[in-house]
């Protein structure tokens, strides 16, 4: 490959070896790839309603009203039907356990637990629940009836 | 007059400018489907695995997304091209999954000097600060992830057996004619399928390239 292509210009062309090379080692597309598209869709209409969001860590979500909420992370949060604080208390939606989740800051990571809950909770896509995982910018946390989007804004550029 | 080819066709650079929802989504849907390999590639080439490599490419179409907000954690025309900027995100995130993994995860060690630039590692705000060159960054691990994303295409666009017969042209690990055989091809379709599909994936390349190239003249508001 040739080191001082600058871009915009064509690169050399690649040699057989290193077409053979490619051609063993890609993975495919991601077998979900319109999962993943949906998914950054609802991301990208959620954050167009959610108005411009604090620099930090942070939980976004719609409720039944279309209206768009955000809650602040912090260092731990715990989110169910009647958790105690710090939390996030959605009593109205039956599926929530008492205390479903929680988030904990731990290092530079967030760390999502299911509190045991009865339903469970799956991150990205439904019914893939998880015990335990860390969150990644941009994903989605299906507990109860409502679809949490993990931000975390601080991190920039 | 010929048909465009549409691997080619320009960004409009009114999708960028624009705040109407749809063109936005056209605008973002757009980078996925031409860098999202490539992003994928580029991470598993600094040795991440699968699952990272697409949180990778999550965490980078995210921090897009929040560009059309405003918010704080977005791009900044002033302090360079909107290429450049992506750049600075893809090269952060993958530093970011890397450092989260630790060395026991990743799928092959690192290079020397991907050790030195880690060392050296700006926090993300000193980059988002001073964005990346592109000519000095890492141009050998982008092309290649460019090629992986062409070739990922060909063989998306390709018949399965016709890939195969192409990966082991590669592998010189049959004649051409014993290939014909095999397949029951004839020797002319088993020479012209090396060529073409080599042909093929410089043209991909060369295409994804391309719409890299105008993400350096476009200017979000």
């Amino acid at each position: 490959m040739n080191n001082h292509t600058s871009p915009g210009q064509d690169a050399a062309e690649p040699s057989d070896a290193e077409l053979l090379n490619i051609c063993q080692t890609i993975s495919g597309l991601p077998a979900n790839g319109d999962e993943v598209v949906t998914r950054l869709q609802f991301i990208a209409d959620l954050l167009a309603d959610a108005g411009t969001l604090p620099s930090e860590k942070v939980l976004v979500w719609r409720e039944p009203d279309r209206s768009v909420k955000h809650v602040c992370l912090g260092e731990h949060i715990v989110v169910g039907r009647k958790p105690p604080e710090p939390s996030l208390s959605i009593p109205d939606d039956k599926l929530l356990s008492r205390c479903h989740f929680s988030i904990r800051v731990v290092k530079e990571s967030c760390l999502l637990e299911d509190l045991k809950s009865r339903n469970g909770t799956s991150i990205n896509e439904p019914n893939r629940n998880f015990q335990e995982r860390v969150l990644h910018d941009g994903d989605l946390i299906f507990a109860g009836n409502y679809i949490f989007a993990f931000f975390d804004q601080s991190k920039v550029g | 007059m010929a048909e465009p080819d549409s691997a080619q066709e320009s960004f409009e650079p009114l999708t960028y400018v624009s705040g109407r929802t749809t063109l936005w989504n056209s605008s973002w849907r757009r980078i996925y489907e031409h860098f999202g390999y490539a992003i994928v590639a580029y991470a598993r080439g600094k040795g991440l695995n699968d699952q990272s490599a697409h949180d990778v490419l999550q965490e980078v179409m995210v921090t897009i997304l929040r560009c059309k907000n405003g918010n704080a954690a977005s791009y900044d025309k002033k302090k360079g091209s909107f290429q450049g900027w992506i750049w600075g995100v893809i090269r952060n995130r993958v530093r970011s999954v890397r450092r989260q993994l630790g060395k026991e995860e990743l799928t092959n060690p690192l290079p020397s000097d991907d050790r030195e630039i880690e060392r050296q590692t700006k926090s993300i705000l000193e980059i988002a600060q001073s964005p990346p060159d592109f000519a000095e960054m890492d141009q050998e691990g982008w092309e290649r992830a460019i090629l992986e994303a062409a070739v990922q295409r060909v063989r998306a666009k390709a018949p399965h057996e016709k890939f195969t017969i192409f990966t082991a042209l590669l592998a010189e690990k049959a004649s051409p004619a014993e290939l014909a055989q095999q397949y029951g091809e004839t020797r002319n379709n088993i020479d012209a399928i090396k060529h073409r599909y080599k042909k093929m994936a410089i043209k991909e390349a060369k295409a994804i390239r391309a719409e890299w190239e105008q993400l350096r003249e476009i200017k979000l508001p």
